[in-house]
C-alpha cells in the first residue's frame, strides 16, 4: 500500500465539505486502479477508528467526523444545541425510510393522523425529497429520503438501516392466536387490509427486512 | 400549606402523536398484548384519556373522536351474540374497522415506532458526531473590496431609521409632489448599478429633501431593494452592526428580469 496515495486521500477528504465517493476521488487522482482507493481508504478509516478524528463511510462517500465519544465536549465547544427532530418527525422519517417511496396518504394511513405539516418540515430539512408521481387516481407525489438522511443518521445506504421487526416474528404461539382471533391466517388478514395500496418495496429494504429472530 | 390552584390539578400527560400512539401508549401502560388486546377495557381507557385531554383543554383532533368511534363499535359488537355460521356478508360488513385491523395496524404502527427508536439511537450529525463546520471559503476573482457579510432585512429596516433621524430637519410646511414610485426606484438603482460596482444606501437618499420627501424616499428605496433582492439583482452587505450597509450587484445582466409588472 503506497502511503503517498494515503496521504493524498486524506488530504482530499479534509478539504471537501461532503463526503467524497471512491469514484469521485479516483478520478481526481487520475488513478485507473479502482482497488488502490478503495483499500486505501478501507485502512484510513481503520487507523483512525480510535481517535478523535475519523474516517467514516456515509451516504456512500468517505468523510471525517469526530468521535461519537467527543459529542459532548464538541457540542459545548461549539455552543450549539445538538441537532434534534421531533418524535413526529422522526416516526415520519422512518415510515419513509423503511416503505419508500410512498405517497403522504400512505404516511398517513400508518401513522393515524394528518402528516402534511411534518412532511414538509422534513422535505424544508432536505431528510426527504419527493420522487415522481404514483400512478394512481390523483396522481399522488411519492417521498424518499435524501442523501442527507444517510449523512444525518452516519448511515452507508439504506442497508444500514436496523432491521425492521417483521409481524412473521412473531412466534407460533402468537401467530395462532392472531389467526384465531382474525378468523383466518394472520398474513391474509393483513394482506386484504394493505390490498388497496400494493407496496413498492426498494431493493435495499428488501434486504433489511429479512426475518431476524423475535424479540 | 401553599399551593397554587393551578398546581394541584396538574396532571403528567404525555404528548400523543395521534390515536394511534395513545392506543399504543394504553396497551403498554397496562401490560396488554396487542394481540389479545381487551376491546371493553380498551376503550374505556381510551375515552377516559380524551375527557382527560378535554379537561386540560387540549383539542382533541378529528382523528381521536374517529379511533373513539371505532372502538365503540368493535365494543358493541362483541357483546352481540356472534351468529354461528359467517357468512360472506358478515365479512363484508366487518368492513375495515374489525378488530383484526385494528390490531394490525396497531402492530404496523409500533413496527415504526421501534423503527424510529432504533434510528434515533444511531450517531446523528449535529448531536453526536460533527464535520469539519461550514464549506471551506471560496477563492473569488475580485478581492479588490474588504469581505463583507450578508445582513438581514432587519439591519436594513435599521439602518433606514437612521436615516429617518438625520431627515428630522423641521420644517413649517412641506407640500411633496413629484414622487418616485418604486419601478422607477428600481429603474435608478439598476442604472446606478451598472455604472458602480457598489455603494452605500445612505447614498440613495436626498437628505436635503424635506422629512416627508425622505420618508417616502426611504419607503421606495426600501421596497426596491427587497424587490431586487429576491429577484437576486442585488446583493445588501454591511461589515458589522452600525456600519454603512453596502448594496452590489449579484447578476452580470440586470436588464433580463422584468421588474416592473408587480409596482405599478
Amino acid at each position: 500500500m503506497s502511503e503517498t496515495l494515503k496521504s493524498i486521500l486524506e488530504s482530499l477528504v479534509f478539504v471537501a465539505d461532503r463526503p467524497l465517493t471512491a469514484k469521485q476521488l479516483r478520478e481526481a487522482l487520475g488513478v485507473e486502479d479502482g482497488d488502490a482507493v478503495g483499500k486505501a481508504l478501507e485502512e484510513l478509516g481503520r487507523e483512525t477508528a480510535d481517535r478523535g478524528v475519523q474516517l467514516v463511510e456515509v451516504a456512500g462517500g468517505w468523510q471525517f467526523r469526530t468521535a461519537p465519544e467527543c459529542a459532548d465536549a464538541v457540542r459545548r465547544f461549539l455552543a450549539q444545541r445538538p441537532a434534534q427532530l421531533s418524535r413526529a418527525a422522526r416516526d415520519t422519517l422512518a415510515i419513509v425510510a423503511y416503505r419508500q417511496p410512498i405517497t403522504r396518504a400512505e404516511i398517513e394511513e400508518l401513522r393515524g393522523v394528518d402528516c402534511a405539516s411534518v412532511l414538509k418540515a422534513l422535505l424544508d430539512r432536505g431528510l426527504v425529497r419527493s420522487a415522481g408521481h404514483k400512478e394512481e387516481p390523483g396522481r399522488p407525489l411519492l417521498y424518499v429520503t435524501s442523501k442527507e438522511f444517510l449523512e444525518f443518521f452516519h448511515l452507508r445506504d439504506l442497508r444500514d438501516l436496523p432491521t425492521l421487526r417483521e409481524f412473521t416474528e412473531l412466534d407460533e404461539e402468537q401467530r395462532a392466536r392472531l389467526e384465531a382471533k382474525a378468523g383466518g391466517p394472520a398474513d391474509a388478514a393483513a394482506d386484504s387490509a394493505s390490498a388497496p395500496r400494493p407496496e413498492p418495496e426498494p431493493e435495499p429494504n428488501a434486504e433489511s427486512e429479512t426475518p431476524t429472530s423475535a424479540s | 400549606m401553599e399551593t397554587h390552584a393551578d398546581e394541584v390539578y396538574r396532571v403528567e400527560l404525555p404528548a400523543f402523536e395521534g390515536p394511534l400512539d395513545l392506543l399504543l401508549y394504553l396497551v403498554r401502560r397496562h401490560e396488554l398484548e396487542i394481540l389479545d388486546i381487551p376491546i371493553a377495557f380498551i376503550t374505556e381507557r381510551y375515552l377516559e384519556h380524551l375527557a382527560l385531554m378535554r379537561q386540560l383543554s387540549l383539542e382533541v383532533a378529528a382523528e381521536y373522536l374517529l379511533m373513539a368511534a371505532t372502538l365503540a363499535h368493535l365494543k358493541s359488537r362483541e357483546l352481540l351474540p356472534s351468529p354461528e355460521v359467517t357468512t360472506v356478508e358478515d365479512e363484508e360488513d366487518d368492513g375495515p374497522d374489525s378488530r383484526a385491523e385494528l390490531i394490525r395496524r396497531l402492530l404496523e404502527y409500533q413496527r415504526y415506532k421501534d423503527a424510529a427508536e432504533k434510528l434515533a439511537e444511531r450517531p446523528v450529525l449535529g448531536r453526536d458526531v460533527f464535520t469539519r463546520r461550514g464549506p471551506a471559503p471560496e477563492m473569488q476573482a475580485d478581492t479588490s473590496e474588504a469581505p463583507l457579510a450578508e445582513i438581514s432585512v432587519f439591519s436594513l429596516l435599521e439602518s433606514l431609521g437612521e436615516i429617518m433621524k438625520k431627515a428630522r430637519v423641521e420644517l413649517g410646511q412641506e407640500i411633496v409632489v413629484d414622487r418616485v414610485s418604486v419601478v422607477q426606484r428600481i429603474h435608478d438603482l439598476v442604472d446606478r448599478l451598472e455604472r458602480e460596482r457598489s455603494f452605500t444606501l445612505e447614498s440613495c437618499i436626498d437628505l436635503a429633501a424635506g422629512v416627508a420627501q425622505v420618508r417616502h424616499q426611504v419607503i421606495v428605496t426600501f421596497l426596491a431593494l427587497l424587490e431586487m433582492t429576491r429577484l437576486r439583482l442585488t446583493r445588501i452587505h454591511q461589515t458589522s452592526v452600525g456600519e454603512p450597509i453596502y448594496i452590489s450587484r449579484a447578476s452580470e445582466d440586470l436588464r433580463t428580469t422584468n421588474v416592473v409588472a408587480d409596482w405599478r
